[in-house]
Formats: structure tokens, sequence, C-alpha cells
């Protein structure tokens, strides 16, 4: 099963960020996450108690889903549309 | 609402921003060192200096201000910018990043004499305000004038230090190096060891002192912070997976009925009913 951010209301990232790097969109609701205000201390990805921050090994980015923003990619191009986004 | 003008360009500001903020806003290239967005703005590297009247500021720390012209491209903001390229080149003649900088200002050597002898640091100060706004603390600038450096208290093993490597990964020059394997961390001297995962017990991307310092930064649980990213992924999804077979059973569980743990495969096969309820 796909599992991804679920944009808690009281969000354990949101917490641990010393940086205030992680807000919420109010038009998407969803957590986003400022890169330029990562400093990469990787408190977000422990806090996370769904494990739903991630560390891209390969540029160490830290990544979450921000919806796309309000335009998910995953639902648009689900074959099946199983994936929905209302 | 505030309107500046930066290079004959009129743009909108809020109260409280910086000029630097705001031609950041706009994409308009001001080259800075010493500044990053989490953090307070320090005004030490002078890369960003602009002209406002005929004078030199720092656009990092410049209010914006009603009716403010700001030019960016001048040529005494040139001149400026290349002064202090040509003594950062002198201070660190092998740091790319400076190279770099001052190769878009066409400076590819210094006039001065190069330092051969010293690290790359600029001393720009965001890897300690970086360690600072984290609340450890765990290094400062020391020792005064000509031999000012990063270091840790009293030269030794930075007690405070939680080995997050923010102030590695933030450094504009990379000059505080580390060395990071799968079982732990050295930075500072100090070696750190990771922390396992409570569930499958492979080591996480947290050193056993980052999970304490966060949970008790955050008022998090430390169970939160001990657990890696594909446990807790895992955890999630068999619990989607128990909703979706048996949407009542949290309900049932709050109200003190217990069931046997249903199987995910049964989502396939025909709908299994709860086989039995027993009054806990």
């Amino acid at each position: 099963m796909p599992i991804t951010c679920l944009q808690c209301e009281d969000a354990a990232c949101v917490k641990a960020c010393q940086y205030n790097a992680l807000t919420r969109n109010e038009k998407t609701g969803a957590i986003e996450l400022n890169e330029k205000k990562c400093v990469k201390c990787s408190a977000c990805l422990g806090a996370c108690p769904f494990g739903n921050v991630l560390l891209e090994n390969n540029s160490g980015r830290f990544v979450k889903c921000d919806l796309c923003l309000g335009e998910p990619m995953c639902a648009k191009f689900c074959p099946s549309k199983t994936l929905e986004y209302k | 609402m505030v309107t500046i003008t930066i290079d004959g360009i009129e743009y909108e500001a809020r109260e409280g921003q910086t000029v630097l903020d705001v031609a950041k806003e706009n994409n308009i290239p001001i080259p800075s060192l010493c500044h990053h967005e989490a953090l307070k703005p320090w005004g030490a590297c002078r890369m960003c200096v602009v002209e406002l009247n005929g004078k030199i500021m720092a656009s990092c720390t410049l209010p914006v201000a009603k009716d403010q012209n700001i030019k960016t491209k001048s040529e005494l903001v040139k001149t400026v910018r290349k002064v202090v390229l040509n003594l950062l080149l002198a201070r660190c003649p092998h740091s790319k990043t400076i190279q770099q900088l001052a190769r878009l200002y066409g400076i590819t050597k210094t006039t001065l004499k190069a330092d051969e002898g010293r690290d790359n640091c600029i001393l720009c100060n965001v890897c300690t305000r970086v360690c600072a706004q984290l609340g450890s603390s765990a290094i400062a600038t020391v020792k005064r004038g000509s031999e000012k450096e990063i270091g840790t208290p009293f030269g030794e093993k930075p007690p405070d230090c939680i080995g997050c490597l923010s102030c590695a990964r933030n450094c504009p020059t990379e000059t505080i190096k580390f060395e990071e394997t799968d079982a732990g961390r050295i930075i500072w001297n100090k070696s750190f060891e990771m922390a396992e995962c409570s569930i499958c017990k492979a080591k996480t991307v947290l050193t056993k002192e980052q999970v304490v310092f966060f949970a008790k930064k955050s008022g998090l649980p430390e169970e939160y912070f001990a657990k890696c990213d594909e446990c807790a992924r895992k955890e999630t999804a068999e619990t989607f997976a128990q909703l979706v077979i048996n949407p009542g059973a949290h309900i049932m569980k709050a109200w003190g009925f217990t069931f046997g743990k249903l199987e995910a495969k049964a989502i396939t096969a025909s709908p299994v009913l709860p086989q039995k309820f027993e009054r806990s």
C-alpha cells in the first residue's frame, strides 16, 4: 500500500523543526518544506511517526509530500485512477 | 507595504523585510555567503553590498524603507565586491566557492599575499548560528584578531554536540570535516553512534544524542525518533490495511472488545467477519 504524508493537523515534523522550515500552505492544506530554510538537521525525519519525511540519497535533500502545490502528480498519472484527489 | 526601487524597477516589499529578501523574491542576483534564510541576518561577509544614495550598505541587514533607490550593479558596488573577494581569496586561496565567485567578477588570483596554511573558513558564522538556533551551541568563535577561528570549548570534544552535521552541511566553503559510516559519525573529534531502530534494530539516520536532544526539544516521545522510516511506514500501512478490512476495530477496541488480528490478504478474498468477540 503506498503511504504518503498525512498532512497531520498537529504535526510532529513541524514541532521538531527549530528553523520554521515546515509551514502549512493554507490554500492546499499541505505542510510544505521550505528548502532554503532547511538546515538538514534530520529532526523532521526522525519526528514523523509515519516515516513520511524522506532523505534523498543522491542530493542529501529532505523531501516530503506537499501535494505538488495542489495538483498531486501521483493522482494525475495513476493509470487506473485508483488514486484520487478531491 | 512599501515600494522600493532596485536597479530602476519598482518592487513591492513588506515591512520588516530586508533589501536582500526582496531581491531574492524577485530573482535579482545578489551574491551572499553568510546569509541563510533560516537564520537572522548577520552581515559578516560583505558580499551582498548594494548602493543606497551613494553609500555602500550590506543588503542583508538593510531594512526596506519608503522610496529607497537601490543599485546592485553600479561600478561602486562592483569595486567593493572585488575588494572583498580579493581579501577572501587571500585568506582561503583554495576554496572552490570563493574561486567561483571571484571568477564572476573577473578575479582569478589575489593581488595580496595568499595565506596557504589556513583552512577555507571565512568566519561567516553560519555553523555557529545554525548550532545556536537548534539549541545546542556546541561551537563558537574562539581566539581573537587574526587568530580568530571556529572551535569547540577549550579545543576539546564539544560536550553539547549531538552530531547532527548541520554545521558541516551548511558551511558555504565546505570547511568543516566529518566522517560518516553506517555505524556512526565523527565530527569535531567526537565520535557518535547511530541510534538503533526499536523494531528492526537497523541503524537509523540519527545519532543516539540526536534522538534524546530532538525529543526533549520538541516535546515529542523518544520512540518517535528511535524508529527507522521504513518500519514506521510499514506500521502505518498495516494500520491502514486493518482499517480497510475492519473499519470499526479501533472503536470496538476503545469500548473494550478485542479481536484476533485479521490478515491483510483477506482483502482480496471474500469479506471476513470478525471471528469472535471477547470482553477484556
